[in-house]
């Protein structure tokens, strides 16, 4: 619910130099766009922020999402 | 109509009084209305909700998971529209209305989703929020109430702007019908 840059500086304080996000929500509203948001704006903090593919985008066919994330799995043939 | 935030599905009966449904007259019950609020399309549904706690004006927010559409709940239309318009301006966010008044609200202009102030500034804004639903009697969280509400993969009984969805059996359940 806070941009990146506030969420380092309230959590920086506490020792947490690391985080690992899922931008799902984001994604769902504006796609990929809110993906590349997310990088960017967490590019230059002084927090490192993993960010991993959305992990439920599209979240269901019952509700109307903004979603264009879609995964090839590889396996065995 | 959906009980228990979500977890629950009742049947009620309710008049018909000049071709609209009389909902108001069970003071129990409010409205629920999710629209889309991409740009995908216009879609919007509505169903009826018991036990939220409501007693007048309405609560609506941008931030419902996982597809945060836009979801309204209120006790009378004008208010719902209220809340909406307010959201519309602010970008997003979350705000409770009564009486046409903005109560308290929290603006998250970036998607819909995010604030671009600082945590102390957003925990600001939630408070105003929350102290406005507890005013118009919404007392057991009422973030959660707005925002878990539509998410249609947890149990059991959802409104998203396609309809009320069973859960578990992954299909649309009708909201409302008409009885003679």
């Amino acid at each position: 619910m806070i941009e990146p840059e506030s969420f380092a500086a309230v959590v920086l304080p506490h020792g947490t130099t690391t985080v690992m996000i899922d931008p799902h929500e984001i994604a769902n509203v504006v796609g990929l766009r809110g993906v590349a948001y997310m990088l960017e704006a967490s590019a230059e903090l002084p927090l490192r922020v993993l960010v991993q593919a959305p992990s439920c985008c599209r979240l269901s066919r019952l509700v109307t999402s903004t979603c264009v994330v879609q995964a090839r799995l590889s396996g065995p043939e | 109509m959906i009980t228990d935030r979500g977890k629950g599905l009742d049947v009620c009966t309710v008049p018909v009084t000049n071709g609209n449904v009389d909902w108001q007259s069970d003071p129990d019950l409010a409205l629920v209305s999710v629209w889309h609020r991409h740009g995908r399309n216009d879609n919007h549904a509505s169903a009826l909700i018991a036990g939220t706690g409501l007693r007048t004006g309405a609560l609506a927010t941008t931030y419902a998971h996982d597809s945060h559409n836009l979801v309204v709940i209120g006790r009378n239309t004008t208010d719902m529209a209220a809340a909406a318009n307010a959201l519309r301006s602010s970008g997003g966010g979350y705000v409770a209305v009564s009486g046409g008044e903005v109560l308290g609200q929290v603006a998250l202009p970036v998607a819909g989703l995010l604030s671009q102030s600082s945590v102390p500034e957003v925990a600001g804004e939630y408070a105003s929020y929350i102290a406005a639903a507890n005013g118009v009697g919404v007392v057991e969280n009422p973030i959660r109430l707005v925002t878990s509400l539509p998410l249609p993969v947890v149990p059991n009984f959802r409104p998203t702007d396609l309809g009320l969805v069973d859960v578990s059996r992954q299909t649309f359940v009708p909201a409302f019908e008409f009885c003679r």
